[in-house]
């Protein structure tokens, strides 16, 4: 909320560019969901073993983010790093849905596990080209590529938090 | 013409639509596997389910079978036992002391017998009579019942040590073998059965053999309900069944069992006995 606000009155602007509070919001965020899909992955029988992972991860990206691409433009490697690693996770619970032993009846749908993941994986491949293109087009300042930003990042924004509201739906339901 | 950003931003709409496919790819794939599984489970619950009601109905056709053998028991020998000491007591009116001492030690003995065969009955009227005795206890005492009225000349042999197999498979494996002496009983007109159990390490093999009328038994779609009866009685505890016969030449059927395959819908409340 403190970042869409501050985006939108242009409060974190420096050298007309808010992409080092980006850079620290997208951060934040993989940090939570990395951290969020590592508690659902661990609650399968077997582990998955990721926790190491995730850390050497995080601290692999804080050095690009600082020495690579530096810190006040958008740090688009360390974003689709993070993005492939939020899929890798989000691929991972899905295959283990499918391979935990189990006796009793699946409904997918009413996991409230499920709907964030799919939520997570809606999101990063629907952001992840424009991510990938940002570096080339944000010097080209091409305006159908700031339109096509906007459809997209609404389209992915809601894709999630409609997601992350079913599951809350499912998890109420659940616990009654 | 399209530019050159005009491709790229295109490029990045028809990826972005293709990566939005995958995942759809990769859900859609999760709920096919969803409705596979759960097809699988309500299967595996239905093959249980009937399992269970196998079992009841086998319990209840060997308490069944208990309690035609005690009607038979108490009419044909018991009952006869306590007329004759009612007719030899009804005698000693008009006799002598000394035959009189006679007759009535006879009824006495003659009692003694109907009260030790009351006690073997009450003993088969007990519920748990099968877990009690055991597989090969229960076989013996059927075919010793059989030997005792002079039907038959019965023979039982037990090669190799015995195994645990589980109290529900032994249970359906016994009334295989009820089910199969019934039938010589009824149909073969036998003189003699042979049964013989014979354990190994990777098989337990039950064989009942008669030398009576026999029948083709090849003649598929024309076994009786007895025959066919014993065959899906077999497959339920993963066990092979064969009916070997020709006319006159008697018959054999014959029950392998993998010892070592644990049977899979009786592994709830899964109780072994030593056999």
């Amino acid at each position: 909320m403190f970042y869409e606000f501050g985006s939108l009155y242009n409060w974190f602007t420096v050298n007309h560019s808010n992409a080092w509070i980006t850079n620290i919001t997208i951060t934040i965020f993989f940090v939570f969901y990395s951290w969020l899909l590592n508690s659902i992955l661990k609650k399968f029988k077997r582990p998955t073993g990721t926790n190491n992972l995730v850390v050497l991860f995080i601290l692999i990206l804080t050095v690009v983010t600082i020495f690579i691409q530096g810190f006040w433009i958008l740090d688009t490697y360390a974003i689709l790093a993070q993005f492939i690693w939020l899929v890798i996770l989000t691929c991972t619970f899905f295959y283990r849905t499918i391979n935990e032993p189990t006796d009793q009846k699946i409904e997918i749908i009413k996991l409230p596990d499920f709907w964030i993941n799919t939520g997570l994986l809606f999101f990063c491949l629907a952001e992840f080209l424009f991510y990938a293109s940002y570096a080339y087009m944000a010097m080209r300042k091409n305006y159908h590529y700031y339109v096509f930003f906007v459809v997209i990042s609404n389209i992915a924004n809601l894709i999630l938090y409609s997601s992350l509201a079913i599951s809350f739906v499912c998890f109420r339901t659940m616990r009654r | 013409m399209l530019s050159n950003d005009e491709k790229i931003i295109l490029f990045i709409v028809a990826g972005t639509l293709m990566l939005l496919l995958l995942g759809l790819f990769i859900i859609g794939f999760l709920f096919l596997y969803q409705k596979k599984h759960n097809g699988y489970i309500a299967e595996q619950r239905e093959l249980k389910s009937f399992y269970n009601q196998e079992l009841l109905k086998t319990k209840i056709e060997v308490q069944e079978q208990t309690l035609h053998y005690i009607s038979q028991e108490l009419h044909d020998n018991v009952n006869q036992i306590l007329s004759f000491v009612k007719l030899n007591l009804g005698l000693t009116k008009n006799m002598g002391p000394d035959q009189k001492q006679v007759k009535i030690e006879e009824s006495r003995e003659l009692i003694a017998q109907a009260i030790s065969d009351l006690r073997g009955l009450s003993q088969s009227l007990n519920s748990d009579a099968f877990t009690t005795r055991g597989f090969i206890a229960s076989i013996e005492l059927d075919l010793n019942r059989i030997k005792k009225s002079g039907i038959l000349d019965t023979s039982f042999a037990v090669d190799g040590e015995p195994q645990e197999l589980g109290e529900q498979r032994e249970l359906v494996l016994f009334r295989i073998f009820q089910e199969s002496l019934n039938n010589v009983l009824k149909h073969a007109n036998a003189s003699s059965l042979a049964v013989n159990l014979q354990y190994s390490a990777e098989m337990i093999t039950l064989t009942i053999e008669d030398d009576g009328n026999g029948f083709l038994a090849n003649g598929a779609g024309e076994q009786g309900l007895g025959l066919r009866n014993i065959k899906s009685r077999a497959a339920l505890i993963g066990a092979q069944a064969e009916i070997l016969s020709e006319p006159n030449k008697g018959c054999c059927v014959k029950i392998t069992i993998d010892p070592l395959i644990e049977q899979k819908y009786a592994d709830s409340n899964y109780s072994n006995s030593v056999g």
